[in-house]
């Protein structure tokens, strides 16, 4: 007997045939039909797919066989394989050199015919032959052997079929198990601590944020009913009642203080979400617990920045009503006699008692007025307008007559245009008319009668109110700094006061949401604009 | 009718009181000046003075033991039917010690110290006309 060569890409071969993942697989109908077929059109009691492995020959499938391999020594197959492109007729073993003394013809099945044609894959490798045997010598006709030849090009079919299929499923099941590893990472991984408590109030499911907060073992959680990690008392009052709402269909949301075994006394969210289950029944609670314990301290703390800011307002109007009073009274007294001492006793002074004793009433007077007007600034802070219309030419007059001893002293003039009916508070935007008279008034250039100019404007629902005057104007780059408090730019000795009379304008105007600004007038002198709110048409007619 | 006959001072401050009563005689008036410094005199003053007398009276608010309010709220029984008028005269120009002031309805008027000439003049003229 002679055993056949191994192929010249046997390797290849045997690499080619284990990638069908075929050998030692269960019976395949689909196979068990191509020999069953192979049996009847050569009428032959023995029929097979046998798959030439590195050792050995396996029968796929066979008929009138029992065994399910031989070795490859023995196995007529080995020899078919070696010329991929013939099939293989051995018509009388026992005249064939190769077969003579093969076990399988000299002993059971005594094998006398073979006809076998090669399994070729689309590659080209030779893994297998359907075969067929008889036990008496025989012939094959052509269209016989080409049946044969069909079958082993069906095999080939079927077995790259199979292959695909299983390469599908194979792939089909990695997505599956990355989806599955992605929903798992969604519902363990995260800040948040989440749970599944099923309607028995056991955890299903626990994260490990969950299990960190609590410092648990996964096993000392799953599995256990919710009392036994927050005890009865929290689980009764505070957690059934939400997980009973979340088991109704509702979405339960609360906020309690946990003591977390690993972070201590922690304030958290936690929302309770019914889940329903394919058939839209309620299969439990999933659970999410936000930690805000830092939001929560820094709520805390600022509501006592709130508080302590509070308490200093309730300070500064104390301390407001200690200047208001105790600091007036003594300047008063240093006003009253003064003036009384200038008064009555100025003759008996000598010119320079006179001198020191003008110093004294011009301080004290000063020091009144910076009061008045600090005052006035600070009460501004808590006061809360409510805008009625004002007439401001029925307003004109009365600025005019307040200012009138500092107007005649100055030899000057206050002259208005038809104004507007404008929305605001009547006794602050006094105030701010006044002041910017009067500093029209004021701030004159030597030896030129002031003359202040009040006109308007309309833009766009508001007014714009313009004060102008023929003075000394403002030096250039200085005109944003007017508003500033105690803001002065010039001596004393040249221009009286207090240096708050802009930033009150400018906070009533910007308490009546307007704006107030300043601009060089041509020639000489300034003009202020305060753009103030209309008044509504109905109110407006109420005023006329 | 008589023109107002009485004017007290209840104030704890010496300067000021010194002060008005100088301005007070100044601005012409002739009658009775009663300067009391503090809020409990001024009541065991007001519960013996003949108060058929015209007389008006200017509080301090802020006075130690009883501040100004306080005694014009206990004075209202001893001024009822009588010929007596409270008014604060003090430094506080707040608003809101303005409006305490205009609701205790005793209280007839409320002036910024000090007192001036024209205040005290205004005050005799319509005193002596009202009556």
């Amino acid at each position: 007997m002679s055993s056949a060569p191994k192929p010249a890409n046997e390797a290849e071969r045997l690499a080619a045939l284990e990638k069908f993942d075929i050998l030692d697989t269960l019976p395949q109908r689909a196979f068990d039909d191509i020999t069953s077929l192979a049996s009847t059109i050569c009428g032959t009691p023995i029929a097979l797919i046998s798959l030439v492995d590195a050792g050995r020959q396996w029968f796929k499938s066979r008929v009138g066989v029992e065994v399910n391999q031989t070795s490859r020594e023995v196995a007529f197959c080995a020899h078919a394989i070696l010329n991929p492109a013939e099939v293989m007729v051995v018509e009388d073993a026992t005249r064939d050199a190769r077969f003579q003394d093969n076990p399988l013809v000299r002993e059971a099945p005594d094998i006398r015919f073979y006809a076998g044609a090669p399994i070729v894959t689309v590659d080209g490798y030779a893994v297998g032959t359907v075969c067929v045997i008889d036990r008496k010598a025989r012939t094959l006709q052509a269209k016989e052997i080409e049946a044969l030849r069909s079958l082993s090009r069906m095999v080939v079919t079927l077995l790259e079929h199979d292959r695909t299929r299983r390469d599908e499923a194979r792939l089909a099941s990695a997505a599956e198990q990355r989806r599955r590893e992605c929903l798992t990472a969604v519902a363990t991984e995260g800040i948040d601590l989440k749970a599944f408590i099923d309607p028995d109030y056991v955890y299903q499911h626990v994260n490990h944020t969950f299990l960190d907060y609590w410092a648990r073992r996964r096993e000392e959680v799953e599995g256990r009913h919710v009392s036994a990690l927050t005890g009865e008392r929290v689980f009764r009052d505070l957690i059934k009642p939400h997980l009973d709402a979340a088991l109704g269909g509702r979405i339960a949301a609360y906020e309690a203080t946990f003591d977390f075994p690993s972070r201590g006394a922690t304030h958290v969210a936690v929302t309770y979400l019914p889940a329903r289950g394919a058939q839209g029944g309620i299969i439990g609670v999933v659970v999410r617990v936000h930690d805000i314990q830092k939001l929560k301290e820094r709520e805390d703390q600022l509501r006592s920045t709130v508080a302590m800011l509070e308490n200093k307002t309730l300070e500064q109007q104390r301390f407001i009503h200690i200047v208001s009073h105790d600091l007036r009274e003594p300047i008063n007294t240093i006003v009253n006699f003064s003036s009384l001492l200038a008064l009555d006793h100025a003759a008996d002074l000598p010119a320079a008692g006179r001198r020191y004793l003008d110093f004294v009433r011009g301080g004290g007077e000063r020091m009144k007025f910076l009061l008045d007007d600090l005052l006035g600034f600070v009460r501004l802070e808590n006061y809360v307008i409510d805008p009625r219309p004002v007439d401001l030419n029925r307003l004109m007059p009365l600025v005019r007559d307040d200012l009138a001893m500092a107007i005649s002293r100055a030899g000057g003039r206050v002259e208005w245009d038809e104004l507007p009916v404008v929305a605001g508070d009547e006794s602050l935007l006094r105030i701010v008319l006044q002041n910017l008279v009067a500093n029209g008034i004021k701030f004159a250039r030597r030896d030129v009668p002031p003359v202040v100019r009040v006109s308007a404007a309309a833009a766009g629902g508001w007014h714009e109110i313009s004060v102008r005057d023929n003075g000394i104007g403002i030096p250039d780059g200085q005109s944003n700094n007017v508003f500033d408090m105690f803001r002065r730019l010039h001596t004393r000795k040249q221009y009286e006061g207090s240096g708050l009379g802009l930033s009150i304008c400018r906070r009533i105007a910007e308490m009546h949401a307007g704006r107030i600004a300043v601009a060089p007038e041509p020639g000489h002198g300034s003009c202020f604009s305060v753009s103030l709110p209309v008044a509504p048409p109905s109110a407006r007619s109420a005023q006329r | 009718m008589p023109a107002l006959a009485r004017i007290v001072l209840v104030d704890d401050c010496e300067a000021d009181n010194v002060y008005h009563e100088i301005i007070i005689k100044r601005a012409g008036f002739n009658g009775e000046i009663v300067i009391i410094e503090n809020g409990v005199d001024a009541l065991d003053y007001l519960k013996t003075a003949d108060l058929e007398q015209p007389t008006c009276i200017f509080l301090d608010i802020n006075m130690p033991m009883l501040d100004g309010f306080e005694v014009a709220e206990r004075a209202v029984a001893l001024l009822r039917g009588t010929r007596a008028v409270i008014m604060m005269l003090t430094s506080s120009s707040s608003p809101a010690d303005r409006r305490r002031a205009e609701e205790l309805g005793i209280i007839k008027g409320f002036i910024t110290k000090p007192l001036t000439d024209e205040t005290v003049k205004g005050l005799l003229a319509v005193d002596s006309d009202a009556r």
